[in-house]
């Protein structure tokens, strides 16, 4: 009787707190901030991956505010789609990516988005291992993009950074670049864009990894410096790679390289859709709030390294130059110069690509998703003319493989897209994938081992590609190797062949715990596609390649 | 046997009547709320306690969004808002076309200027752009400016540049003359200097296409001059205010100073209510001696001189006083002028 009498004075007591902490409001950590504006309930965010390392941030805002924000992460060109059609109004009510620059030059982006709340700011720039950056001279003296460039493409170092067409910080590093090359001082129109294609090719030849998203380059980078293809550096945000260096993940220090002649920025947009709901409104301003104030400023720099975006914090001595000693390039000023940078990049500046297309083409594929097969490849054949299909569509100057299994693996083809007049490669895959059908068993390892022993063969006979291999399969395997075989195959393969990133799907009742040791082994990534149509898998993936 | 159970009641009332003065504790006072779209360059005034303690006093509770002048009537959502503030009367002569008001109030006023730094305005005045005004501010001679910007003059093809020899063309950076009030106003002054022919046209068009991509409010830009500094602009297209406001909070970046345009225009910020509550803002910020003084100290010029003159003249740039009257103003232009040509900027710069 005395212990329960106990408990219910605990219980009590407790209840007694929780009902006054739920009224009153929590103070500021620094006395001269106001009280924090309430809200409730859930802030939907359509958001890019980069933001994930403010979750601890937004857990505080959630106690200070009454808001959850909800973030789902989504690339930026899909971001910027799904704002400019109207589906993003229809589930989200915000959205936030590293910049809206390329979204508010989109012809349909005006009343899409309301009020926009910048939260801190991020250059893009170079890291460089540094007994690189040392044989370099960088450590010392800052490169100008041209010295860079020049220096990539005699080969002298070899960097990762994302494609330009799915991910901001590649597509700002490419405006970098191109506008520093370009040396007019003023933004690029189309027309210069296209004259200097000759001059940006060597900058692009050093790539040697590629990735769709920020936070998937920098893990790629620390997973290769320990494998037998190691790269010398990477391009991203400054945050990014300062937080590599604080991370005690890498085997050596990254030397941030800001270029002399200038960086693109990122200043990190908090942005209410157009028709977000009163709830939604009152929601986003208890969060813009709170993300603004010099308290979480100055924690969002000491936690994540970007630097502030509200007067009177002082940045950190760990970033790079101030008071003008980076100057911030011009951003192209129309719509048709932005996207044609992007095209440009896929189609006669990127180290061309050779894509192998492993697809379970067996029994249980027939119906739905073959037909969602045939959709997917179709697009990426030029089929789909969204903005997203429009720039994930098969390049200029791209090697395609299709390589179909069943009880064995078929025949491969080979489809070489020229750089101008794509048209005619394009049209014998769409009528090699019309052709496809569905029928026999699943040997999906014995499918692997050919596509990569094709990769090992095309790299030496051509090499210079950035080579990738894709395998989708709806099923467990049935006949042939197993994931056994496939380890020990793969230990023996030679270094860059074992390099070859694999990219599995999460498709049907395919095995998920062997698609991931696959893609683990091969320093590649598992894609699910097993809520949403494949063809957007297949565009994702698309970034990556 | 009883006794606990006589704790747990006691206990139980207490936690009640505690909870219960919490909440009247934290239920604020009933106010009536406002909702204003306002200019961002505005959006510090109306976030200051003291003017959100000095309009509860007079039962308001004013929530305002930022968002460009241009903006407002064009995507805004007029229709949840009590009252729109943009920066200027062309922007308000808009708005009302789009939404009728009950009453418009132009309580003050804040001329363009240009944020910028030291050394530039020594580089600047090299070039013969710059000079000290006889009361001794600076000013930028626009005309000998935009003849800079026409012949595509960049900072580091000025000899003996060390301040700052980037290679970027000598531009002011600006938002986008069809969203923001502060743009369409420059973009107004430079069409009135080169002439209305369509060479001058272009002229104007390349003032912001060259730039690169462009804000959409003013105090973007010039939020990111006080963060960044010298990285990322020499010279900011900003309303005298949000200098001043800057300067009275000591969040100016070392070196920076103020450039008067010559000539310049000044932005007639004007509040125009749509209803009841939002012609009671107005009217008060017109009229309460408390709000106009807090206004003053937020850098803008009221009606009455006397105000804003004495937070002025607590001021300097450049080693000077800021001018208490600024000279080479011309009369803003009528909202129809600007009309045509904001459209064909809209079309040029948005294909």
């Amino acid at each position: 009787m005395r212990r329960t009498a106990c408990l219910s004075l605990v219980v009590v007591l407790l209840t007694a707190v929780a009902g006054c902490t739920g009224q009153t409001r929590p103070e500021p950590s620094e006395g001269s901030e106001a009280p924090y504006k309430r809200g409730s309930g859930v802030l939907r965010v359509l958001a890019g991956s980069e933001l994930a390392d403010l979750d601890p941030v937004l857990a505080d805002a959630e106690t200070a505010t009454g808001v959850r924000v909800q973030l789902t992460q989504i690339g930026t060109l899909d971001g910027i789609e799904r704002v400019v059609s109207g589906a993003a109004a229809a589930d989200q009510d915000a959205i936030w990516f590293s910049s809206n620059r390329y979204l508010e030059l989109h012809p349909d982006a005006a009343g899409k988005i309301d009020v926009t709340t910048k939260v801190a700011n991020s250059p893009v720039v170079l890291g460089l291992r540094a007994s690189v950056a040392q044989r370099l001279g960088w450590d010392r003296t800052r490169p100008t993009w041209s010295e860079i460039a020049e220096a990539a493409g005699a080969g002298r170092f070899t960097y990762g950074m994302t494609n330009p067409a799915a991910s901001n910080s590649g597509y700002s590093a490419l405006v970098s670049v191109a506008a520093a090359l370009a040396g007019t001082g003023r933004a690029l129109t189309t027309a210069e864009i296209n004259a200097l294609t000759p001059r940006l090719r060597p900058f692009f030849a050093g790539q040697s990894l590629t990735a769709g998203s920020s936070g998937w380059l920098a893990d790629a980078y620390v997973k290769r410096q320990t494998g037998d293809a190691p790269v010398d550096g990477l391009i991203n945000y400054e945050s990014v790679l300062v937080s590599l260096n604080h991370g005690g993940q890498l085997s050596e220090p990254l030397v941030i390289v800001h270029p002399a002649d200038g960086v693109v920025t990122a200043d990190y947009p908090l942005t209410l859709l157009a028709g977000a709901s009163e709830q939604a409104r009152t929601n986003y301003a208890a969060i813009a709030d709170y993300l603004r104030r010099p308290s979480t400023q100055r924690r969002i720099m000491d936690t994540t390294f970007r630097r502030p975006a509200v007067p009177g914090v002082e940045p950190a001595d760990v970033l790079g130059p101030v008071d003008g000693g980076l100057v911030e390039l011009p951003f192209p000023s129309r719509y048709d110069a932005a996207t044609a940078l992007v095209t440009g990049f896929g189609d006669a500046l990127r180290r061309p690509a050779r894509t192998i297309y492993l697809l379970d083409t067996s029994g249980s594929m027939r119906g739905a998703r073959l037909d969602g097969l045939k959709t997917a490849l179709l697009g990426l054949s030029g089929a789909d003319t969204s903005l997203s299909g429009a720039l994930t569509r098969f390049n200029g100057r791209e090697q395609v493989i299709l390589l179909p299994f069943s009880t064995r693996p078929a025949a491969s083809r080979r489809f070489d897209v020229p750089e101008t007049n794509r048209e005619p490669a394009l049209n014998q895959i769409r009528d090699q994938v019309r052709r496809f059908a569905a029928v026999g068993d699943t040997a999906v390892y014995d499918a692997l081992v050919a596509g990569l022993d094709l990769a090992r063969q095309l790299d030496a006979a051509e090499p210079g590609r950035i080579t990738s291999v894709v395998l989708l399969t709806d099923g467990e395997r049935t006949v042939g190797k197993s994931f056994a075989d496939f380890r020990a195959y793969h230990a023996k393969l030679p270094a860059p062949t074992k390099a070859v990133p694999v990219f599995t799907l999460l498709f049907g009742e395919g095995n998920v715990g062997e698609m991931t040791e696959i893609s683990a082994l091969t320093g590649g990534r598992t894609f699910d596609a097993r809520t949403g149509p494949l063809a957007a898998v297949f565009k994702e993936i698309r970034g990556y390649q | 046997m009883r006794r606990p159970w006589i704790l747990v009641i006691a206990i139980v009332i207490l936690a009640v009547l505690g909870a219960g003065i919490g909440y009247y504790l934290a239920v604020p006072e009933r106010l009536e709320p406002v909702r204003g779209v306002v200019g961002s360059e505005k959006a510090t005034f109306f976030a200051d306690p003291r003017v959100r303690d000095a309009l509860a006093d007079h039962g308001l509770r004013v929530e305002v969004d930022a968002r460009g002048s241009g903006e407002m009537s064009t995507t805004v959502p007029l229709g949840r808002y009590d009252f729109a503030f943009p920066g200027s009367e062309q922007a308000a002569e808009r708005v009302r076309q789009v939404r009728p008001a009950v009453g418009s109030y132009a309580p003050f006023e804040s001329p363009l200027v240009v944020a910028t730094f030291t050394p530039i305005v020594d580089l600047l005045a090299g070039q013969g752009a710059a000079h000290r005004a006889p009361e001794g501010h600076w000013v930028l001679d626009l005309d000998r400016f935009l003849d800079l910007a026409h012949r595509d003059v960049r900072w580091d093809q000025i000899a003996g540049n060390v301040a700052y020899p980037a290679r970027r063309d000598i531009l002011l950076t600006t938002t986008h003359p069809s969203d923001s009030g502060s743009a369409a106003a420059y973009a107004w002054l430079a069409a009135r200097q080169l002439g209305d022919d369509s060479p001058a046209v272009d002229q104007v068009v390349r003032l912001f296409a060259d730039q690169g991509g462009l804000e959409r409010s003013t105090d973007d830009p010039f939020q990111k001059y006080l963060t960044q500094a010298l990285n990322f602009a020499p010279l900011v297209l900003a309303y005298e205010a949000q200098y001043v406001e800057a300067a009275r909070s000591e969040t100016l970046p070392s070196n920076a100073t103020l450039l008067y345009l010559s000539p310049t225009v000044s932005g007639v910020h004007t509040l125009v209510a749509f209803d009841g509550p939002g012609d009671r803002v107005g009217r008060l910020l017109d009229t309460d001696p408390e709000l106009l003084r807090l206004a003053a100290e937020h850098g803008f010029r009221t009606a009455d001189e006397s105000i804003s003159a004495a937070v002025l003249a607590g001021l300097s740039a450049g080693g000077a006083a800021l001018p208490a009257r600024i000279g080479d103003l011309v009369q803003p232009p009528a909202p129809a002028a600007v009309e045509a040509l904001l459209t064909t900027l809209d079309v040029r710069l948005r294909p």
